[in-house]
């Protein structure tokens, strides 16, 4: 299974489970159901050694415990929720980052690797709503740039 | 160093972004800060900080922290080459000279006399 495939599957793993947990599992079979997704969840994240995933699988860990003391406690499943919403997003492809991608990839060569850090910085300065018309407006003059940084050449 | 000596196209932006620079020549920023401060839209000045920098007059260098405490990746910090700030002070006021005189054409060319 490519890193691609599996990162695919670890988010289709998290939905689901984000699913189960929105049914604010008040049926045992619900519990046990999660309890399986988050299980597989973190067989997957554990075979990969992403940084960010990580942290991912920190929250799972987390997020098997609430199960857990949640349903002895039967108090709110709210927080369970959240954390599960929060594993889909963080694994979830960005359109920002996407969208760098394409500006950075019509620079020169030389210059991708410098203005892909750049801009990522600029993002992350950003709050998470301004990301993308900023990631849109970098797209939108990405050829000017290419134009000004080839200027050096002749 | 031919391309050293020869001065950017004095556009408005470019001015601005001059601007920002020459307000504390010492001072570094980041892109993102001298759009801001500039008010240009963002994305503008990276072609214009490009052109300043390969005409020599800015140097940039990566900011110096570990973008993992940071926990965002490294900025790029310009300003203004030492060298180069009298040169950029006066291309500016130059510039901002340029355009009353640019004003007073104007009516001459919309009249057609």
């Amino acid at each position: 299974m490519t890193r691609r495939d599996r990162l695919a599957r670890i988010r289709l793993l998290a939905h689901d489970l984000e699913v189960v947990l929105d049914g604010k599992l008040d049926r045992i079979l619900d519990r046990h159901l999660a309890h399986h997704l988050a299980l597989e969840l973190r067989r997957a994240l554990e075979r990969d050694g992403d940084a960010r995933l990580r942290e991912v699988y920190r929250r799972v860990l987390w997020l098997e415990f609430a199960v857990e003391r949640n349903y002895l406690a039967t108090a709110s499943f709210e927080p369970m929720v959240a954390a599960a919403r929060i594993i889909r997003l963080e694994l979830e492809p960005r359109r920002d980052s996407r969208l760098l991608d394409l500006a950075v990839a019509v620079l020169p060569l030389r210059h991708q690797a410098r203005y892909h850090e750049e801009f990522r910085a600029e993002l992350a300065d950003l709050p998470p709503a301004r990301r993308i018309p900023h990631a849109v407006r970098l797209l939108s003059r990405s050829w000017m740039l290419r134009r000004a940084l080839q200027g050096e050449t002749r | 160093m031919v391309a050293a000596r020869k001065g950017p196209r004095m556009t408005l932006p470019t001015q601005l972004v001059l601007g920002v620079l020459l307000e504390d020549p010492t001072l570094e920023r980041y892109g993102l800060e001298i759009c801001q401060v500039a008010e240009l839209p963002s994305g503008t000045v990276h072609p214009i900080l490009a052109r300043l920098e390969q005409c020599g007059w800015l140097e940039s260098h990566w900011e110096d922290a570990d973008p993992h405490e940071r926990g965002r990746p490294r900025r790029r910090y310009y300003r203004l080459d030492p060298g180069s700030i009298a040169v950029a002070r006066a291309a500016v006021a130059r510039a901002r000279g340029a355009v009353p005189r640019l004003g007073l054409l104007r009516p001459h060319a919309a009249g057609g006399t």
